[in-house]
This record gives structure tokens, C-alpha cells and sequence, in this order.
């Protein structure tokens, strides 16, 4: 889609939003301080849903974690819903997060997806500018919920990620990237900007330091 | 110590053909819902039309056409017939914020709080009539102090009622005795006595109302009466062992929703007393004492309701107790409330700090404190590093906002050069590096390492089996960074060649365990 037709659908929206008369929300593009996605999407929408979707190990997390080392570092608080328990906060500190300002909630596996619940409370809260959720399940899964995340992200003014392996259609991201194989893609993106591509940092396997 | 009324307005929307109005009918069309009722398929719902004719609920379908040939049956659809209910309730949530469908035929609202948006009480009623015709539903409306006494002039008078303090009684007294919703046996007992409406039942002596037919009796007496059955007894050093304590008589709340009718003026008389002592709750407990089943094994249940923030704000503890009943499912209905301060503290205000963002719409002691309630204690928390050799064991929970925060660390970047540190002395400098020279960790660490199967070639690792993917080739590998300890404990000792290895677009953190030879998958990149 051509950055005409992006302008025009913006400004459709925003006359929508006028004759429902609803609060007017202003979205922006902020620069996150991660040169990476900066190149790539021009920003994250403040507020608004980020959804990057990719295998673990693509490197879906290391993008989250440049992000939330960028929040911390501007002595603002993450919160991270993280049902599936794997998140590693020395890997976090070496990123650069400050942990003093890093929230982890991790719901208990029951059944009824309380981490769609928790995460909404966390946007709509306003208390974080940033708050990753990375939600488990298989493709295709439903989670009834999600479509409330951004109405919540506008609330509560901050930015959510979304963290999964496949694309969830019910979550409504603004920007939906893709990890793989050393690339990161733009799968969806309000501004146009739908495609675009750049390798990620190949952080691993950087040189050892005690080599 | 009883106290005077909570103050507290109900409007009452009667809506007697609904049910048939949203499957497109009319209320002057003779026209019925039928449902499966013991073993036959029996009315359920009528329109008033319906009605006229002869026709009643509980009727076989077939006795329905034998007396009335041309009446029109449907059968009744619960799914569709609730969400239709729910998006009428949503609709009157434009007069109020407390709307309840308790009843079949009548929408509840609480108005204390927005009638005068309306121009005072009549003018919420005209509005509340606009609504209804905008659906193009018929109706009934009424406004009392109690929801039952409004439910009832909506159903049995025409036209719309608003009852002014002191004239409930005499209102409801040529009302039937059903428009109190008593139970069967309390109407039979009173028809058996002569006791055949509202206002003789009124007249009725107190104490033998409570001797015949107990609480249920002497709650539908108060209402007969017209005055208010949810006076609240508040006091220091009133019941569970001397907290402050509020309490409500429900006479059978089946719903939730119903609880949050009493709310309100429970927690408005409790806030107050607190504030004529100083004081701000901590933590609170809501009881609900249930309706007395030889079925159920406990009679009530306790919810405990972390506040947070102490405060004595009735909004905000009402926020939080109903987002606490929520996930609450009643087993019986409940003839008792109690809402108990366990825990207060002196109130000094609060104010907010400098790094507090002033889009917050919560303050954040209250949302930590609703997320420990609804999720547990162990699922919010901070993380601190902890200084250990095993991996799984590097970190551990810590409470948050954390009260001795660390101070920053003087250097972001893997490998980049400490800042501030300018001394001679090469210890220290080698302390300061030491931190930054640690090798890169996976940022995903499984809970329980996943056995996996690796083929080697040479000091390289070849080839690795997923659990998804099958076997995949190794692009690239870096190790072995050998980690153990513990080796004076003989059940913990350790000892793990680790691998980062990249297969299938994907890096992983791997490591062959030296006392068993197998090898485990342990995290991602």
C-alpha cells in the first residue's frame, strides 16, 4: 500500500473518529532508542500495539529487550507478562535493563488465559510506558480479549508488545513484525512501510570477550 | 446500631414483552416462547396480548393452541435471548453505571449518583421511557428507594411511578402478593391465613412475621412497610473479634451484580467511620454468608481484597471489591453481606512522587495489589540478580517496587569500557570489568531443560534433534563454556559443557550434562 493510500486512510480514520465524537486520539511515532526498528517503522506508536511474531530463538526477544533496556534507561518502568516463565532477567541486566525498574507477572497456567487479563490491566493502568506480553498457544489460537488491548493502550497512554510465535489475528497491532533467520520483516504496518527488511544485531556470537 | 437509609434510588424498567418483542413481535400480538419443562414443552414467556386470552406460563404448548388456536409460538433461544439482554443493559449503562437484569422482565438501575444529569428523578424516567422506545420495546417504569417495591409498581401499575419518601407503603398495598417475589410456600402460608395483598401483609405483627416465616418474612415486611431492608449496622468493635465491620441483608442475591447494588451505601457508612478515627484500610475482607443448603458444605465465603495504597476513598475500595467478585461464583444465594477492615493504618495522605507518570489512571500500589489478588501472591515481583554458578539459580523474586533499589551499573554495553573508573589500582579495575566480560545469556530459559539428541563431528556439533523440527544441521556453534559447582554436595554437584548453536534460523542455548553424557536444550536467544 502506497504512503498516499496510508495518508488518506489516517485521515479517514481521524473523520470517523470525529462524527462518532469520540476523545480524539493522537497517535504518534515515537523513536524508541533501538536504531534497528527506528530504520525500519520510523518508530512505535504511542499508544498503540506492537506485535512481533517469530520461533523462539529468531531473536523476537532480543528486540523486546533492546526496547525495555531503552525504557529503563530513561528511568521509566516495563512490566512483562510472562506465563510461560522463561524469561531470564540476568540476560535482561546484560542487555542493559535496570531490574529495579522491571515489573515480571507471571499468571498461573488455569486455563482461563489470565495473562490476556493481566496484560490489559497493565496497559489500561498507565502506570508503565511500556508493557510485553508474550503469549503462549498454539497457531491459529483465539484469545477472546486481545481486541481490547489497544482501547487499554490508549487509556493508560503507553505502548504494548506482543510477543508470539505465530501472527494473532485478534490482537490489534498497528505494526506487526516478523523475526527469522537473522532478519527482522515488517509484516504490517499502518504507515506503509509493509515489507521492508534488516538483519538483526548478531549478538551471540559476538566476539568472546574472554577469547 | 442501626443507622438511617444509604440514600440510594432504583429505577426499575418493566418490559413485559420483551422476550417476544426481540424475536419481532408486538405486544398486541398474541404470541408466546416455549421451552422444554418437565418433560413437555411449556410457555415460558408471554406478550400481554397473550395474557388477555387466557393463556399463562407453564401451559403445555398443545393446552396453549387448544385454547387459543391462533396464538403464535417460538421456542426460546437462552444464548441469543442473554446476548440481546446484555446489549440492552448496555444501553441503559447511559443512565448509570450500576445496571443489573436480575429478573426477566426488568432492567435494575442505580441512580442515586446521575439523576440530577437528567433534571432531577422524573427526568431520568423520560429518558429512561426514550430509550425503550428507541428499541421499540413497551414499557413500565418506576423509581423507589428499594428494587423490589420499584419492581413491583412497574409490573402491576400503568404508567410510570416515582415514589417520594413515605408513600411506598400505600402504593404497593392493592398489589398482589407475588409482585414481593416471595417464595411459594410464604404465599400459600399467607393465602392460608387470609392474607391476600401487599398491604395486609404490611399490617401484619413483626414478631410473628419473624416466628412464621422467618428472614424472608421479615425482609418482604420491611419492603411492604416501604422502608428500606438494608439498613446497616456499623460500629467499632462490632463483629469478628472487633474490626470494623458493615453489613447487609441480601434476602437471596443470586448474582453478583445484585452484591454490587448494596456496595455503595455499605462502604460510604464503613469510610466514614474511618475517617472519624483517622484511619485508612489496609486490607479488608468481604463475607458472604449463604442461604442455609444442606447441599453446600461451607455457608460462606471469605474473599479477601488487598488495597494497596491505604486508603478510605468508598470509590476506590468499591472499585476493588467488585473487581474481586469478578471471578466469583456463587453456590447458593446470599442472605448476608459483610465487608471487615483487617487491617488499617493512621492516614497521612499520600503524595505522588516525581517519577510517577501522571497518565496513570491507578495509582500503582492498587494495581499491583488487584494483580496479587486475582493472579497470586508468587505471580508479581520484581527480579534481582543472585550471585550463583548454576544458571537456573542466577536470579531470584524480590518484592516491587523494590525498597533499597541498586544503584545504576556504570556501563550498558556487552564488553564496553566501565565508566568512572579511573583508579591505578588493577584490582579494582578487573573488578570493575568483570561484571561487563560475562559471556551473552539466552533470553529465554526453559523452567526444565528439554532433552535433546546432538550428533558431533570433531570438536563441532553437527547436527541437533528439535522436538518440532527433526534433525536440522548446525550452521554455526560456539563452546564449550564449561560451568559446575556444588561439588561438595554430592546430590547438587554439576558439572555442563554449554553450547550456542544456531540451526534452523534459530539460536539456542544447549549443554551436555559431564555426569550423564546426555544433552539438554536450556534456552533461546
Amino acid at each position: 500500500m502506497g504512503q498516499t493510500s496510508a495518508v488518506s486512510l489516517e485521515a479517514l480514520r481521524a473523520q470517523i473518529r470525529a462524527l462518532e465524537g469520540g476523545t480524539p486520539v493522537h497517535r504518534r511515532r515515537a523513536s524508541t532508542g533501538v536504531q534497528l526498528i527506528d530504520d525500519l517503522v520510523q518508530g512505535l506508536p504511542c499508544p498503540g500495539i506492537v506485535e512481533i511474531c517469530g520461533a523462539p530463538g529468531s531473536g523476537r526477544m532480543q528486540l523486546a529487550l533492546q526496547l525495555a533496556a531503552q525504557v529503563t534507561g530513561q528511568r521509566r518502568a516495563v512490566a512483562w507478562v510472562d506465563p510461560l516463565r522463561q524469561l531470564y532477567p540476568p540476560a535482561a541486566a546484560d542487555y542493559g535493563i535496570d531490574l529495579d525498574r522491571l515489573l515480571v507477572v507471571r499468571p498461573p497456567a488455569n486455563g482461563s488465559h489470565p495473562e490476556i487479563w493481566a496484560t490489559e490491566q497493565l496497559l489500561r493502568s498507565g502506570c508503565f510506558s511500556l508493557v510485553i506480553s508474550s503469549l503462549p498457544g498454539k497457531k491459529g489460537a483465539r484469545r477472546a480479549g486481545g481486541h481490547q488491548w489497544a482501547r487499554a493502550a490508549e487509556r493508560g497512554q503507553c505502548t504494548g508488545v506482543v510477543l508470539s510465535e505465530y501472527p494473532v489475528r485478534d490482537v490489534p497491532a498497528e505494526i506487526r513484525l516478523q523475526t527469522g533467520r537473522g532478519q527482522v520483516s515488517v509484516l504490517r504496518d499502518r504507515n506503509g512501510r509493509s515489507g521492508h527488511q534488516r538483519p538483526l544485531q548478531d549478538r551471540p556470537f559476538q566476539a568472546d570477550p574472554w577469547s | 446500631m442501626v443507622l438511617a437509609s444509604s440514600g440510594l434510588r432504583y429505577l426499575v424498567v418493566h418490559l413485559p414483552a420483551f422476550r417476544l418483542e426481540r424475536c419481532g413481535y408486538e405486544a398486541n400480538e398474541v404470541a408466546a416462547l416455549i421451552a422444554e419443562q418437565k418433560n413437555a414443552m411449556r410457555l415460558v414467556a408471554l406478550t400481554p396480548a397473550a395474557r388477555r386470552e387466557g393463556l399463562v406460563s407453564g401451559m403445555t404448548a398443545s393446552a396453549a393452541r387448544a385454547l387459543v388456536p391462533g396464538v403464535a409460538i417460538e421456542a426460546l433461544e437462552p444464548a441469543a435471548e442473554h446476548e440481546d439482554r446484555c446489549a440492552l443493559v448496555r444501553t441503559f449503562t447511559a443512565l448509570s453505571d450500576r445496571v443489573g437484569a436480575p429478573w426477566a422482565d426488568e432492567l435494575v438501575l442505580e441512580v442515586s449518583c446521575t439523576t440530577h444529569l437528567f433534571g432531577g428523578e422524573h427526568g431520568i424516567v423520560r429518558r429512561a421511557r426514550e430509550l425503550c422506545a428507541n428499541l421499540g420495546h413497551e414499557c413500565r417504569i418506576a423509581l423507589a428507594a428499594d428494587p423490589v417495591c420499584a419492581a413491583a409498581l412497574a409490573r402491576h401499575r400503568d404508567g410510570d411511578t416515582v415514589v417520594q419518601p413515605g408513600q411506598a407503603r400505600a402504593l404497593m398495598a392493592p398489589l398482589p402478593l407475588s409482585a414481593l417475589r416471595a417464595s411459594l410456600y410464604l404465599q400459600e402460608s399467607l393465602r392460608a391465613v387470609g392474607v391476600e395483598d401487599i398491604g395486609q401483609y404490611a399490617h401484619l405483627d413483626a414478631a410473628s412475621v419473624a416466628g412464621r416465616f422467618g428472614a424472608e418474612g421479615v425482609h418482604l415486611r420491611r419492603i411492604a412497610r416501604g422502608q428500606n431492608p438494608r439498613d446497616t449496622d456499623v460500629g467499632w468493635g462490632d463483629h469478628l473479634d472487633g474490626r470494623p465491620t458493615a453489613k447487609a441483608r441480601l434476602a437471596g442475591a443470586e448474582t453478583t451484580l445484585q452484591l454490587h447494588f448494596a456496595l455503595p451505601g455499605l462502604l460510604a457508612q464503613l469510610c466514614r467511620r474511618l475517617g472519624e478515627q483517622d484511619q485508612a484500610a489496609v486490607r479488608i475482607q468481604v463475607i458472604l454468608r449463604l442461604e442455609n443448603r444442606g447441599d453446600i458444605q461451607q455457608q460462606r465465603m471469605v474473599l479477601p481484597v488487598r488495597v494497596g495504597r491505604a486508603t478510605r476513598n468508598p470509590a476506590t475500595l468499591e472499585r476493588l471489591i467488585r473487581s474481586r467478585l469478578e471471578d466469583v461464583r456463587l453456590e447458593a444465594p446470599v442472605d448476608e453481606m459483610l465487608i471487615t477492615v483487617c487491617e488499617s493504618a493512621t492516614d497521612n495522605g499520600w503524595q505522588p512522587g516525581l517519577t510517577d507518570r501522571t497518565e496513570a489512571t491507578e495509582p500503582l500500589p492498587d494495581l499491583l495489589a488487584r494483580l496479587a489478588d486475582h493472579l497470586g501472591d508468587d505471580a508479581v515481583h520484581g527480579v534481582e540478580l543472585v550471585d550463583a554458578w548454576r544458571p537456573e539459580e542466577a536470579w531470584r523474586p524480590r518484592s516491587w517496587p523494590p525498597q533499597n533499589p541498586h544503584p545504576p551499573l556504570p556501563f550498558t554495553a556487552l564488553g564496553a569500557i566501565p565508566a568512572g573508573i579511573h583508579s591505578d589500582d588493577p584490582v579494582q579495575v578487573q573488578d570493575a570489568w568483570e561484571p561487563s566480560a560475562q559471556r551473552p545469556r539466552p533470553a529465554l530459559l526453559l523452567p526444565r531443560p528439554e532433552p535433546i539428541q546432538v550428533r558431533v563431528r570433531g570438536p563441532q556439533l553437527h547436527q541437533v534433534h528439535l522436538s518440532q523440527r527433526g534433525w536440522v544441521s548446525v550452521v554455526r556453534s560456539r563452546g564449550p563454556e564449561r560451568m559446575s559447582g556444588e561439588w561438595w554436595a554430592i546430590e547438587r554437584t554439576w558439572k555442563r559443557d554449554y553450547w550456542v548453536v544456531e540451526a534452523d534460523g534459530r539460536i539456542a542455548w544447549v549443554y551436555r550434562d559431564l555426569h550423564t553424557g546426555r544433552w539438554h536444550l536450556h534456552g533461546w536467544f
